[in-house]
């Protein structure tokens, strides 16, 4: 009943991936059809005429939040650090009525009665400044390049592992697919190939609990063999088996965390007594998730779902209040599927025995999915993550694309761009992109999730507090915009760098980056002088009271 | 862009707009602090247990281990049923939109006279 990795159900598994491969080509042809039209190529461009629906919505906006991350690394994760995952991703409880609820209706009113295609628009028009509208930008940029980079190595990941084909190679062919359709296609196209991707994401990874639960030989069984399971990076570290701490894949704060040099560690371990500390630090310090960097994992999960550069566009596309109830309501249990399927179907890895090292962890979910289920589910389930991965790829191409043709070139010229030129710039500066994140792939980090939780951690940190103020309160000011981006852009890299408290309190750098952005934020706006009264009546408007 | 005599019903109807949205965003506060709160100290008191204390025979739910039943699932599973009731009953449909002084052939609506939206993504093809 299930598959073996033979020749036969290797080739077989191409046959639904490959459907879901031209399923997304069409769908692009379709969508170029509307950039032929006689609507404003920008406003389709990069914001698809503002018409999405609840579904479109909805599967954009988790599409593009769940990236490589949700299916690679979140999931390998777990292969590695077992049920102490659970605080790790509990922040996503609230991911939904966060990302939507809070910031979808306002940006969404501004953007249309201001004619704005990026959040970078509505900032600089409400405080009338040019520097808030290169700064803001800017940051985008950066920090979602990070994030494209581990998207390229997570989809040639994915193709090296199926298809068996090299790490270059399955990175070309994965660079060509979404950067030729996301530049031909534009928004439109990430969107609807987006709505297809969320579909394949959810049923993909929902069907693969029970072949899990049921080669494991039960759920019971399956964190059985997880309570005995040996700790990799401990036997290397050579800490005796009775000092090492008990269940630690069933409890917090979990087993020691794997470093990036695992593999020469356990290598060294092999030849030597003892390289205790050779990592950094006594062993006890390295143990996965201390609480309070679990409680920074709730924070950062939760709080990014709203600012993420990638998402933010979807609040300036749907056409009303209905579809974004309709969207919440779908976007609840969705998240719920997904990251408690991924939760429990990985944790049935450890009965299963993939024959995977711990530098390995990457290629958890298509090793299951290869072990676990019959042929024909497999090809599905192992283009769920391709799915997510291509998704958020699309959306970050398009807003650095943004950015750069919106926010820093066009709305810096004194004389507007001819349409024509617009149009060749986007289409030049979306595939440009790719090919540099290409370029930058071709190092292959060796773990994605830290770069995608650096992208999500710089986000929040810097963007969230101005973002919030510029959007719901009358007293925000531009200088104190600006300290909250700078402020909270500069103190992630710097702890993200330096990791200064780390001895006194393990907290993730997001968390001092994002408390230092709003007290900069709170304060810079306090002591500078408040916007003119017209201009702040314009954005809150006027308590009948007062007429 | 700033005018000194926008219309006074765009002027009210964006203070509704704005006092509603700040509404919403004041309860999503408040449930994401709760959420915070709940899971941090279930999931300390529960699944943060010092190796010495720890059972021999971890208690299991199902198969999960009890914490994260309760630390995790069981309260995300009501923080769906949360966010519908949010989305029904505590956001409410915004008005008509009105185009901002000085930028009247901005406004953009599918339904709009000066819009470039067009309805038609509602639905993947």
């Amino acid at each position: 009943m299930f598959a073996e990795i033979t020749d036969f159900s290797r080739g077989a598994v191409l046959v639904p991936f490959f459907g879901y491969l031209v399923a997304v080509f069409f769908i692009a042809w379709l969508s170029h059809r509307h950039l032929r039209n006689d609507h404003s190529f920008e406003d389709e461009y990069y914001v698809g005429s503002r018409s999405f629906g609840a579904w479109v919505l909805a599967m954009s906006w988790v599409a593009t939040m769940a990236s490589g991350g949700s299916f690679l690394g979140y999931p390998s994760r777990v292969f590695s650090y077992g049920w102490s995952m659970a605080l790790w991703v509990s922040g996503s409880c609230v991911a939904a009525i966060i990302g939507l609820g809070v910031i979808g209706k306002r940006i969404n009113r501004l953007a249309r009665q201001t004619g704005a295609l990026t959040l970078v628009d509505i900032l600089r028009d409400r405080f009338q400044s040019r520097t808030i509208g290169i700064v803001y930008p800017v940051l985008i940029v950066f920090m979602t390049s990070v994030y494209l980079l581990a998207q390229f190595v997570a989809g040639a990941t994915i193709l090296e592992n199926m298809l068996g084909m090299s790490y270059v190679k399955g990175l070309v062919f994965f660079s060509v697919c979404v950067v030729a359709y996301t530049t031909y296609g534009g928004f439109r196209a990430v969107a609807w190939t987006d709505t297809l991707q969320g579909i394949v994401m959810i049923v993909g990874i929902v069907l693969l609990v029970p072949f899990a639960i049921s080669k494991a030989g039960g759920m019971t069984q399956a964190t059985n063999a997880l309570s005995q399971r040996i700790d990799p990076v401990a036997e290397a570290r050579h800490i005796p088996r009775h000092e090492q701490p008990k269940h630690a894949y069933l409890y917090g704060p979990g087993p020691l965390k794997v470093p990036d040099n695992i593999q020469e560690l356990q290598h060294h371990a092999d030849t030597t007594m003892s390289i205790s500390g050779a990592v950094g630090g006594p062993a006890e310090n390295l143990s996965w998730l201390p609480w309070s960097l679990g409680i920074s994992f709730f924070m950062l999960r939760s709080l990014a779902a709203m600012m993420m550069p990638t998402t933010v566009p979807r609040m300036l596309a749907f056409k009303d209040t209905r579809a974004l109830r309709r969207a919440l309501y779908l976007l609840a249990p969705y998240l719920f599927l997904m990251y408690v399927s991924s939760l429990i179907a990985m944790n049935c890895a450890t009965r299963i025995d993939l024959g995977l090292q711990p530098h390995e962890a990457d290629q958890a979910i298509p090793e299951l999915a290869k072990h676990v289920a019959p042929w024909w589910l497999a090809g599905l389930i192992i283009a769920a993550p391709f799915a997510a991965v291509m998704s958020t790829v699309d959306s970050g191409l398009l807003v650095v694309s943004a950015s750069i043709v919106r926010d820093l070139v066009q709305k810096n010229r004194r004389t507007p761009l001819r349409p024509q030129t617009t149009r060749r710039l986007s289409y030049g500066v979306t595939a440009g992109i790719g090919i540099v994140a290409f370029g930058m792939a071709l190092t292959k980090p060796p773990f994605l999730q830290p770069l995608i939780i650096y992208y999500a951690g710089g986000a929040a940190a810097s963007l969230f507090w101005p973002s919030i103020v510029t959007l719901f309160w009358r007293r925000a000011t531009s200088a104190g915009v600006l300290a909250g981006l700078l402020a909270g852009a500069g103190c992630f890299v710097l702890f993200n760098e330096y990791r200064p408290l780390d001895s006194i309190l393990q907290l993730h750098p997001f968390v001092y980056g994002f408390v230092m952005s709003g007290v900069c934020t709170y304060l810079f706006c306090i002591l500078t002088p408040a916007q003119p009264q017209s201009q702040v009546e314009l954005y809150f408007g006027r308590a009948p009271s007062e007429d | 862009m700033a005018t000194s005599d926008p219309r006074p019903s765009f002027l009210s109807s964006q203070y509704r707009h704005a006092r509603q949205c700040i509404k919403e965003a004041r309860f999503v506060a408040a449930i994401w602090i709760s959420a915070l709160v709940f899971c941090g100290y279930w999931i300390r008191q529960f699944g943060y247990i010092p190796p010495a204390e720890r059972p021999d025979v971890p208690a299991l739910v199902l198969g999960i281990p009890s914490w994260v039943v309760w630390g995790l699932l069981v309260p995300w599973l009501v923080l769906i049923l949360v966010t519908w009731f949010f989305a029904a009953s505590i956001l409410k449909d915004d008005e008509p939109l009105q185009p901002m002084p000085g930028l009247e052939d901005q406004l953009s609506s599918p339904d709009g006279e000066n819009g470039t939206g067009t309805g038609e993504m509602g639905e993947a093809p």
